[in-house]
This record gives structure tokens, sequence and C-alpha cells, in this order.
């Protein structure tokens, strides 16, 4: 413990380099640029920054790459507050209370909240990164297709608290989420599934073509059109674009709960991100006094996903640089990243490059202190587009959409999707279907599938294996607890309101 | 003529030493290029998959080090075309049918995704130029694991096997490996190679099939040990370990890494990058940055060579997914 | 006006569709492999769950009035104008280049949101002049994206 804070000092030295510090600013401008522009989320990011950063010295390169990551959370928050388009899944959720906030006037608000709840929630990542890297490391290993499944189950459940009114109608989307997921190659046998003859939908449909159509595009449509001079949506206060820093420590709860469960749920390879900003928000309206206020603008609705998905991006590195196990589709490029300068991750690495590993944890303390300095001084810039006319704002946006999506593959088939993923948003919209359970059944069906199948062709078919992992069990007991408490709750009011009435 | 110069150059290079050889000839090649106009303009490496992959990272350090050399007299651009399991960036490379400025390299899915009958492509559609390295897979276990030898796995029952991919090298190397021992290990396919390390590494699978690189980690670090390598020879970063040949195992399969041409380009072409490619491969500079650093085995290929094994290939996958019902 | 409800009978009646088709489709893939599931396992129970609550929905519509808003025609016009505009760039993309067919995309959202007298159709067009110019530095040169 007391060492890793020795190391991480010297890497704080070494990180304030001028040539690393010019390569942490670069690359969290970068990343909150990218990040902020729809349908381009942290992978494609870092992605696009790999060949030409890996062309310079090997910290520096990685150390710009980690900051496009964590920058390109920073700004995927605008994109969800500003437009109600998640940027990337993991934003999913502050899309539902940040943009109603947005609307409500409160955009500055909504954007400094969202900057506090990412830095404490990227802080306390990383301050758990450092302590606890190698160790920690073997928990995400104790995850195997057994307990993933389990932790899916829990995840779907999700849909009973973030579902909306109708319930019936939440299941409809959930369900046609699970389907969007089967798209493409069966992970087991490599078949394809409803490629209706599209080689392109072989590799499934990217996420960011479902967010920008069904919130993005379906939100535009049902905007009113401006109505010339007569427009006073221009009139706003300028207090309303600055950060409201009274009402982001009232959701201090909020903000360590979501912090501690992203960290801890984005350790798990596969979705841990997405899923962690969705049990995050879940808890917090569960445990809340007010859970009416969620999906209406609620504070905390923005803090919780926020904290979670920031802290989640640290949590996702631990398996990639403790284990050389990439965690998601970013961490992934990173290590390809690693790679190309000639850096085996792994559980060697720690101890061989152990210098180059605490400068890149120094460099990520840097970049997150710079982010919110950056991001604070845009807030008012950024929260006016919230006040642009729609004949001035909308055709900018689409064509950044249509732009964004076209890079892609670069092909205009994912164009072609959104529009079709638009109509269907804007369907569900009006009908009242939530969108987050399709999400949820977009992101996690195919882990639950793979998960399932895979237990099976490894104990034989044989469904007992389910019960004999302690990890599964708790899971599926508090799974158990989630589903049947209100319920149970809702008897005992019922019951006692008959008391009183009696 | 020019023809004959660039072999014979090539010939004589093999004899000396690298370093006198390179700069011998050096302007030779570039001499061949300014007679026959080729290459006049940039050419571009297309790879099939994303940025940061095993593909890409090997069509990145291959155009650097063509570059370092000033191999080419143009530039070289990497492009990358993912999407459709490799079906977008192949069928992007054959729509240039005829163009030498066109490159692309040979993953799995070049031979699996045409097979599924889902691209209107095969190998056939496209120009070999040659292969610059080899890389074997290692069968491993955790470090603590009963399986001692290749021969504790005919005795054990229930195990498992991970595969990165349903239908890939690691896949097809579990299914010869249960024929070869006459074992039902049970295979277990994941979606990368990270996720079957993690489930071995977790104790929630008992086998994989590993690149070089990911195993020698582990091994360095006393986290696992290797049983096996499927090249015809031991590798000497891992001297200790028989190759399944040696053990009197019939399991020998390695991944090339090959580049290749769209169809009906020039004979020129497919003989100066033959050069070019014999040079790279050869080079000090890739065996740095490449071979050594992903430990895997220096290889020289040519076009027909390559060809040759690019039919192999393709038969042995046939075979495997006949096998798995993929195709009828 | 158009009556949500209509709207929810249409939906809800394609998706119980689409859930039977998927299921249909599960069977084609094969829904166990001796004992273990196979490809069409999972497409069999989600068809199953979709058409099973689409059909539920649209009893309940069929039987209440359940949503009792309605959308004005004029909405729906512009939904499908928006999609044509966004679908008249992907077309036109691949004859006048990205750049130019965002300039008309922009001009086209311009005017189905409002902008119709000459001074705000002069405003959008510039936005869209200016923007087709950011466009083109960040996404062509910046992002190095092969466009169209």
């Amino acid at each position: 413990m007391f060492e890793s804070w020795q190391l991480l000092a010297q890497g704080l030295a070494a990180a304030s380099q001028p040539t690393v510090l010019a390569a942490i600013m670069v690359g969290a401008i970068i990343g909150l640029f990218i990040g902020a522009l729809p349908g381009l989320g942290p992978t494609a990011g870092v992605a696009i920054l790999l060949p030409v950063a890996v062309s310079f010295d090997g910290t520096a390169a990685i150390a710009a790459l980690g900051a496009v990551y964590y920058g390109a959370q920073y700004g995927g928050a605008v994109t969800a507050i500003l437009l109600g388009i998640p940027g990337d899944a993991s934003a999913t959720m502050t899309v539902i209370d940040g943009h109603k906030m947005a609307r409500n006037g409160k955009a500055g608000a909504a954007l400094g909240l969202s900057i506090a709840a990412s830095f404490i929630g990227g802080l306390i990542g990383l301050v758990l990164l450092t302590a606890f890297a190698t160790t920690i490391a073997k928990a995400a290993i104790a995850f195997g297709p057994i307990e993933m499944t389990a932790l899916m189950v829990f995840s779907l459940s999700l849909v009973s608290v973030l579902g909306g009114r109708d319930l019936n109608k939440a299941m409809i989307s959930l369900f046609l989420g699970l389907f969007i997921g089967t798209i493409g190659l069966d992970p087991m046998v490599g078949l394809p599934r409803f490629d209706f003859g599209e080689v392109r939908l072989f590799d499934g449909i990217e996420f960011s073509i479902i967010a920008v159509g069904l919130f993005g595009l379906a939100e535009m449509y049902a905007t009113p059109p401006s109505t010339g001079a007569h427009d006073d949506s221009g009139r706003f206060r300028f207090r309303e674009l600055l950060p409201d820093v009274r009402s982001t420590l009232q959701c201090w709860r909020e903000l360590g709960s979501g912090s501690l469960i992203g960290f801890f749920v984005g350790i798990l390879p596969g979705a841990g991100a997405t899923a962690a900003t969705m049990i995050s928000y879940a808890f917090a309206k569960r445990t809340s006094k007010h859970p009416e206020r969620f999906g209406n603008g609620a504070m905390e609705g923005v803090a919780a996903p926020e904290a979670a998905n920031n802290s989640a991006a640290y949590g996702n590195m631990i398996p990639m640089f403790a284990l050389g196990i990439p965690g998601s589709g970013t961490t992934a490029v990173l290590m390809g990243g690693l790679l190309m300068i000639g850096l085996q991750p792994g559980p060697m690495l720690f101890q061989t490059q152990s210098e180059f590993v605490w400068t890149i944890f120094g460099s990520f303390y840097i970049g997150n202190l710079a982010l919110v300095a950056i991001t604070i001084l845009l807030t008012p810039i950024l929260a006016s587009c919230a006040f642009v006319r729609p004949s001035y704002l909308f055709p900018a946006v689409i064509a950044i959409i249509a732009f964004g999506i076209y890079g892609i593959n670069n092909a205009m088939f994912e164009v072609v999707l959104v529009i079709g993923f638009g109509l269907l948003g804007y369907l569900m919209m009006k009908l009242d279907y939530p969108p987050v359970p399709l999400v949820l059944g977009m992101i996690l069906g195919p882990i639950l599938e793979r998960g399932i199948r895979r237990t099976l062709v490894a104990s034989d078919g044989d469904l007992s294996v389910f019960f004999r992992s302690p990890i599964a069990i708790g899971i599926i007991v508090v799974t158990v607890v989630l589903l049947v408490s209100p319920w149970l709750v809702s008897q005992r009011t019922r019951r006692r309101a008959a008391a009183i009435a009696k | 003529m020019e023809r004959l110069k660039t072999r014979n150059g090539l010939k004589r290079r093999a004899l000396l030493a690298y370093g006198a050889t390179l700069l011998a000839l050096q302007p030779m090649l570039s001499m061949t290029a300014q007679a026959q106009d080729y290459p006049a303009e940039t050419m571009n490496y297309v790879v099939a998959f994303g940025v940061g992959g095993g593909s890409d990272i090997i069509a990145r350090t291959m155009a650097k080090v063509i570059d370092d050399k000033k191999l080419i007299p143009v530039k070289m651009l990497v492009e990358n075309r993912p999407g459709g399991s490799g079906a977008i960036g192949y069928s992007f490379i054959n729509a240039q049918k005829g163009n030498p400025y066109y490159l692309g390299g040979v993953g799995v899915s070049f031979f699996t995704t045409p097979l599924l009958g889902k691209m209107p492509l095969s190998h056939r559609d496209f120009t070999p130029l040659a292969a610059i390295a080899r890389s074997p897979y290692i069968l491993a276990v955790t470090a603590d694991s009963d399986i001692k030898t290749i021969d504790d796995i005919k005795t054990a029952t229930g195990l498992t096997i991970g595969t990165a991919g349903a239908v890939s090298d690691p896949a097809l190397l579990a299914h010869l490996l249960n024929k070869e021992l006459g074992a039902s290990i049970k295979v277990v396919p994941f979606d990368g190679e990270g996720e079957v390390m993690a489930a071995v590494l977790g104790k929630h699978l008992d086998l994989l099939f590993g690149n070089p690189n990911e195993i020698l980690e582990q091994v360095n670090a006393g986290t696992m040990r290797a049983l096996a390598v499927t090249s015809a020879e031991r590798m000497t970063s891992l001297p200790d370990v028989p190759s399944f040949s040696e053990l009197g195992h019939d399991i020998v399969h390695t991944q090339l890494r090959g580049i290749i041409m769209p169809k009906d380009v020039p004979a020129e072409a497919v003989t100066y990058w033959e050069g070019v490619l014999k040079t790279v491969a050869e080079s000090p500079e890739w065996r740095a940055q490449y071979v050594d650093r992903f430990n895997e085995i220096p290889l020289f290929l040519n076009s027909r060579e390559f060809g040759e094994e690019i039919v192999a290939t393709s038969a042995r996958y046939e075979a495997l997914m006949r096998e798995l019902e993929l195709i009828k | 006006m158009i009556r949500l409800r209509t709207f929810d009978l249409g939906l809800s009646a394609t998706l119980t569709l689409l859930g039977i088709y998927i299921v249909s489709q599960g069977m084609n893939y094969g829904y166990q492999d001796g004992s273990v599931p196979a490809a069409g396992f999972f497409p069999f129970w989600i068809g199953g769950g979709l058409a099973l609550f689409s059909a539920l929905n649209f009893i309940k519509m069929l039987r209440q009035s359940g949503l009792a808003g309605a959308v004005d025609r004029t909405e729906v016009a512009r939904v499908g104008l928006v999609s044509l505009a966004i679908g008249g760039f992907v077309v036109l993309s691949g004859f006048i280049g990205m750049i130019a067919a965002a300039v008309l995309l922009m001009v086209a959202i311009g005017a189905i949101f409002g902008a119709r007298d000459i001074r705000s159709l002069m405003a959008v067009s510039a936005i869209a002049v200016a923007m087709a110019g950011v466009l083109y530095l960040v996404f062509g040169l910046v992002l190095a994206m092969p466009l169209l």
C-alpha cells in the first residue's frame, strides 16, 4: 500500500515532464472533443489517435491515449446532456435526467454536476487503481461464464426499476433490445443470424447507431420547429449557464455509491462499464426518498451514472495492465498501443516496467485535473447550445451525426440504419415505450447468451453448475430480493393503510 | 530483363551478410522501380480489421520498416476498413482488380468468411505476394494444474478448452487435438484471446491454445505452463517445450503473416513486392520490431509457396467447418 | 391529427409478427445441439417474449383506449421529411460528394425546422457552408476519414 503511493509520487513527477504534460493535454482535448461528437466514443477516439501516437516516445504515447479515453468520458456527458445523445453505451443513463435538466433550463447545472461527478468518480477509481491494481485483478478472473450469467440476470432484472410506468412496454423494449443483440455472427458456432443477407451486419449493430437514432434523432423529431422572430427560447439568464456547487454537494451519496459500484463492476471484462452505470442509477433510484423525481431531471440521476462510468474506466484498465486481458473495446485498442510501443501488458508489466506503469498512472491524475479546468471553462459556452433555436442547431447536429456515423466503418450503410432507428425511437417516445430497457437488452443480452451457452457447453448441459458457484448464488439472491421487495413493501403499506382505515 | 535482375539480386543477397547486402540491393531495387515506373503512386495497405488488433499491428510495423529503410520510392498508407468479419475490407481490396497499388494482410477470416458463403469471394480472388513471419500456437495450462504433459490429457476426464472465436485457429487446433488424442475435451468458444486467458487463469477452463506472446508473458510470470507447440520444431524462446510432431502427434498448424494483392495485377508488381517483402522479412528491423517482439518465427515464403500454403489452409478450415456443420 | 392508439396498435401488431418471425428463424438455426443450447436457443426465447408482450399490449390497447393523446399531422410530416433529407444525403453523397451533400442536407433540415423566410434561410445557408468547412476540417483532415 505505502509503497504504491511512493511509486505514484515518482510517477507524478515523471508525468510532469513537458513532453508528457503536452501529450496529456493534447490527448485530453482531443478525447473531450471526440467524445462530444455524436457517434464517436472513446473507442473510436483511441483508435483514431493510435497510429499517430505510437510514432512518439512510448510513455507520452500511452499517456496521450489514456487521456483520450477519459477525456472522451467527459465529452460524452456533454452530448448526452445537451443533445440527449449518448456517445457511448455507458453514457445512456446520463441522458435520462441530464437532458431533462438541460431542457428545463438547467444545462449549466447539469454540465457542472457531470464534470464534478466525472472528476470524483475518476479520482475514486484512480485511487483504487493505484492502491489495489495487482491484488484486485484476481477478482476480475473470479468471474467466469457462470458468474457472468448470474450478473447479467441481475442487471437485466433492473428493468423493473428502470422500466418506467408501463412494465409491459418496458418488457417489449427489453426484448427488442435482446433481439438486436443477437444480430450478427453467432458467438459460439459462427453462424450468421438475422443478417438479412447483408455482410455488414456480421459484426452486429454498433451501439452508437442505436444511441443516435433512438435518443438523438427521435428527440429532434419531436421538437416543435422554431417560429421565427417570436422565438423566446433564446432568452435565458447567464446564471443558468454556470455550474451549481451547492446542489452538486447535495449529491454526495450518489457520487460515492456510483464511484464504488462503477469501479467494482467496471473491473469485470465485458460490459462492465455500462452495467455499472445502470446498476448505480437503479441503486440511487431505489434508495432515494423521491424516486419519482428520477427521469424528470433529478440531479442524483446524473451524479450516479457519471461517477460510475468514469470510475469504471479505471476499473476496466486493471485486467489490462495486471493480466494482459482487455475488458472492453477501448482497452483492447489501448492494449494494441502498448504492444506497438513494445510492451506486453500482463503480470510481468508491474515488475519489469514499473516506472512506465506508474508514470502512466501519474498522468491519469494530472489529466483528470486538467480536464476539470478545461470543461468548467467551457461550460457556459457549451451550455448556451441548449438555447440555440432548432432551425439553426439541428442542421449542424444532424450533419455531425451523419459524418460521425459514416465514420464508424467509413460507410453509408450505417447512416441508413440510423434513419430507421430514428423512426423507431420516435414511435417509442410518442407511445411511451421506455428506450433504456432496449439498451439494457442490446448490450447485456449478448453477454448473457454467451454466459449461458459457454457454461452449458463446458458442463455438457448440466444446469446445476449455476448453483455450485457461491458468487453466482449470492447474485441470484440479490436479484430475487430486488424483484420481490417492492411487492412486499407495497403489500405492507396496503395492509397498514387498511389498518388505519379500520 | 528487369525481372531477371531482381531475382538475381535476391539470390545473391541471400548469400551475403545483412548489412552489406541491403546496401548493395537498395539502389538496384529502386533502379528496377524507375525502369518500370512502378510503383509510381502511393501504396494503400487495407487492413480489414480495426486499429490496434493483430492484423493492424503487422500492417503498421511492416509499413514502418519499409518506410524507415526506404524500400519503395513512394509513400505507403495503412487504412482500416473493418466490418463484416473482414468481408468489407477484403471485398474492398477485391474491387481494386488489377490495381497493383493495393495491399492487404491475410487473417483467419480471409479463409472462413468466404467459406461461410456470405462473401462472394475466396482466396482465389486475390494474388498472394509473400509471407513474412509465422506464428505457432502453444497449448498451455495454469501452473498449478494437474495436467503436466500431453499424455495427462488422454487420461483426464471432463476437460475444457477455450478458443478465441468459434471458427479460428485455436478452434481448429482444439478439434485436431481431440481427434489426435482420442479425447473428448469440450471446446468453449470465447470472443477474444484475452477472454480465454481470463477464463483459464480464473480456473473456469483447463486448457488453451495461445499466441506465443501472451503465453510467454504468463509462463515467465510463473502463472502458466506450456505443454506443446504447434510448429514443426521447438521454439527458440521455449526450448524445453516439445512440439506436437516430436511427441508423435500429427498437429502442425501455424498462422502465416502474409501479404496479398487484388486479382490480375501485373506479374512485375508481384515480383517487385516479393523482393521488397523478402528484404523486410530478412531485415534486422523487422526481426526486432515484429518477429522477436511477438515471439514469432522468422520466415519468408515467395508468392508461389505462399499460394500453396493458402490453398492448404483453406482446405483445413473447410474440413473444420464441415465438421461443425457450418457448411454443408 | 392521428390518434396515438392507432400507432400503438400498428407497432404492437408489427412487433408480434417480428417475434413470431424470430422464433421461426430460431428454429431454423437449431434450438439444441445434443444437450447444449444451439444458435437458435436464444432467438427462440427472445422472439417468444417479444411476441407475447407485444400481443398483450395489442389486446390491452384494443380493450381500453390506453393512450389518449394524438399526434399532429405536421409532426408526422416533419419526421418523414427529416428521414427523407438524410436519405437524400446518403444518395447524393455518391454523386456530389459528402461535403456538398451536407450543405444541402443542412439547409433542408433548417427549412424543415422553421427557417422558411428569406432571412432565416440565408442564416441557415451561412451556417451550413461554415459547418461544411468545419466538417471537412475535422473529419476529412484531422480524423483522416476517407470521405466520399
